[in-house]
């Protein structure tokens, strides 16, 4: 009897732990599409049909565009196509890639902003036209288009961008890894966060890079992340070689730790280097190593508080 | 070579006597100075590095054997590198990062000598993929000029060597007559030298051969092909040979594992050769990210597959056939205890395929512990099979090591 109970209690909890994860499951995916707006908070825009897509296949969505969001750490997209006006005539699509994490979403954003495209406040950080709005919020990134038959001004995109943005959770804050850059003499919306090869050097596989106003020119610097001091250690010394291989002579660079060092370096001209913990920060394309030296200690600094 | 500490008065000195010494003074040392300088040593070194150049079906142009998907690519760097290497023939795509990918080749094309170099961009007939209303149709028809006009905006020149319809997904696209007549203007008024298709949907890679090898409007074809196509797919690619198509190859290395990653062989260019040996495939564009990636491309160049290569292939084959999954999905109700095999496969691609042990970890991390790899640490007797042969139960536990 009391083996039957027993059992009877192990079929009932197992039942009850596979429904809530099919329903975790839904609701992931649901989740997702509840960001999409409908109904009445949309007025006359009908949402005709979802789509959705994982690495394997956004491929057959996007084309060849697909290998930028996953080298972003794309996970999956859901989006919708919604139509308005008589015959269906206006259509808009509305994409919102969960990129994992706020700096990858950050990384797809900067990486297809459009310089000549206005910015706008929407999430946090956005760009577009009447036709097009793009932004990034959180962990999400949103595209948004419009096929709007005439000519007419219409804000339709912008007040859908909002609805969306409202509805995704967080602050409307970039990626706090953006502090390791000093402000002064940044060049606004220059930022970029790097994966695959900062400078073009797989060594230095991923971080953030941006460029700087100094002294008339215009200088990169970078900050490279690793798992551990190791890492970047392995990093500096990697450098090295290459710059040896190059047939180009390092030298040390006083007041930057026992690595640090500066170079001319093929295509970026005069750079500056060192390590912090587990970051490797530099200074590159400089006309003279000495111009990039305030810049190198301020990050080092930065990087110094908040570790 | 040593280094040695100097302090800051030092370094001003040094800095300053270096490269006095080699004839540049600092002030001379501006951007172009830099490129034009290396530009200059390239003009010999590309005499040694032997680059390969084919010509390019009908279009008649010289290209190099490994070209340069841009598609991925934001420092330029490794585009002046690429040309220091001898790579004259890039390809890019309006879409690619929103247009920057464009802008990017532009400007480093402009730099180096628009004229010298090959441009290959892609539109997208994107209004074709689903019925749409007749306004919506002119639209987007329209919107396909438009979108040329400010790609050759971007790419800062008045012409592009190739232009090409993205990435066909269906056989009427490229007999359609308003994308004729679209690839027509274009030819008409210059600004598109060649155009041609890209291609990888294998559902209609076969008929969409066929029909752009019949089509005399077409010039060149860019086509999914590497050393695990299915054969067929390189009979079609002979065909479009026959036909005079300029045939360009991309996704040469199937599932990007690189050396290192399974094992201690470099794959990438025993893969490369395989592509370029073929007598109908006239260039290669691999996407590189990294000089690292460009120099081992690049060193495929002009070198014939031998016993080693092939070696390397069939290991390298092998070593991907068990853990590569083609997420068929089959696995499924395999497994009595309704692991997530595929997700757990995906994450395991991430890390050891794109090199992203961050994102493969991301993604098993996503799973819930009855869905990832932790019942199968201690199951005794796995039930999971995969009809192309991927060790299941031992991938399952070699993600739970490496991402729990």
């Amino acid at each position: 009897m009391k083996k039957g109970i027993f059992l009877k209690i192990i079929i009932l909890s197992s039942a009850l732990v596979l429904f809530s994860l099919n329903g975790a499951k839904v609701m992931a995916a649901s989740s997702m599409e509840r960001l999409l707006p409908q109904g009445s908070s949309v007025s006359r825009w009908q949402l005709s049909a979802y789509h959705h897509y994982l690495p394997e296949n956004l491929y057959n969505y996007i084309n060849g565009a697909a290998d930028l969001f996953i080298s972003y750490g794309f996970i999956k997209l859901v989006g919708a196509d919604y139509t308005s006006g008589a015959g269906k005539r206006e259509n808009m699509v509305v994409d919102i890639y969960d990129m994992g994490r706020k700096l990858n979403a950050f990384g797809v954003f900067q990486s297809k902003r459009d310089p000549e495209s206005k910015s706008l406040k929407i999430g946090a950080g956005a760009f577009g036209s009447e036709k097009y709005i793009f932004f990034y919020k959180d962990r999400f990134y949103v595209e948004i288009q419009t096929f709007l038959p005439s000519d007419k001004s219409s804000d339709v995109a912008m007040k859908m961008a909002q609805k969306v943005a409202n509805g995704i959770a967080g602050d409307c804050a970039p990626p706090s890894e953006l502090n390791y850059l000093p402000d002064a003499s940044r060049i606004p919306g220059s930022e970029m966060y790097i994966t695959g090869g900062i400078l073009g050097h797989a060594f230095l596989d991923k971080g953030l890079v941006s460029d700087y106003k100094i002294s008339g020119g215009v200088a990169k610097a970078f900050v490279a992340f690793f798992p551990s001091k190791e890492h970047a250690v392995k990093a500096l010394d990697q450098y090295k070689s290459y710059l040896d291989a190059a047939g180009e002579t390092w030298q040390a660079l006083n007041g930057f730790g026992e690595r640090g060092f500066f170079s001319k370096e093929p295509y970026h001209k005069i750079i500056l280097v060192a390590q912090k913990s587990h970051f490797v920060v530099g200074v590159a394309d400089l006309s003279h190593a000495e111009k990039g030296r305030e810049l190198l200690k301020s990050i080092i600094r930065r990087i110094k508080n908040s570790i | 070579m040593v280094a040695k500490e100097i302090d800051r008065r030092e370094f001003i000195a040094e800095v300053g006597i270096r490269l006095v010494g080699t004839g540049l003074l600092l002030n001379q040392l501006t951007a172009k100075a830099a490129f034009g300088e290396n530009k200059g040593s390239s003009t010999k070194k590309n005499r040694k590095l032997n680059m390969e150049y084919r010509t390019l079906g009908k279009t008649g142009l010289k290209v190099s054997a490994v070209s340069f998907g841009v598609m991925r690519l934001k420092e330029p760097a490794v585009l002046y590198k690429a040309l220091d290497l001898g790579i004259n023939f890039f390809d890019t795509a309006d879409s690619y990062q929103n247009g920057n990918n464009e802008r990017m080749l532009g400007k480093v094309a402009k730099e180096y000598g628009r004229k010298k170099i090959f441009i290959a961009t892609k539109v997208h007939p994107f209004y074709l993929q689903k019925e749409v209303s007749e306004e919506y149709r002119l639209l987007a028809k329209k919107a396909l000029d438009e979108k040329m006009e400010e790609s050759l905006k971007r790419l800062q020149t008045d012409y592009v060597d190739v232009l090409l319809m993205h990435n066909i997904m269906n056989k009427s696209w490229p007999l359609n007559q308003e994308i004729l007549a679209f690839l027509e203007n274009l030819k008409k008024k210059g600004k598109a030298r060649f155009v041609g298709v890209s291609l990888h949907d294998p559902r209609v890679y076969l008929d969409v051969i066929d029909q752009v090898s019949k089509a005399p409007i077409y010039d060149v074809l860019i086509a999914w092909f590497n050393f695990k196509s299915p054969s067929e797919h390189g009979e079609a690619l002979k065909k479009a040979k026959k036909a005079n198509l300029g045939v360009i190859a991309m996704k040469t290395q199937a599932g990007g594992y690189t050396k290192g990653s399974s094992t201690s062989l470099s794959p990438q260019q025993a893969a490369l050769k395989w592509v370029l040996e073929k007598d109908f495939v006239d260039c290669a564009i691999p996407g590189m990210v990294n000089i690292e990636q460009l120099i081992e491309n690049v060193g495929a160049v002009g070198k014939k597959v031998s016993w080693n290569d092939r070696k390397i292939l069939h290991t390298y084959f092998n070593s991907i056939k068990h853990h590569y999954c083609i997420m068929c999905g089959k696995c499924y109700s395999t497994c009595s205890n309704s692991i997530d095999i595929n997700t757990i496969n995906r994450a395991l691609m991430y890390c050891e395929g794109y090199r992203d042990f961050e994102w493969g970890r991301q993604t098993y991390r996503e799973l819930s512990s009855r869905m990832n790899g932790l019942s199968c640490m201690d199951c005794s007797s796995p039930t999971c099979h995969c009809v192309n042969g991927i060790k299941i139960a031992e991938r399952m536990k070699h993600a739970h090591t490496l991402f729990a």
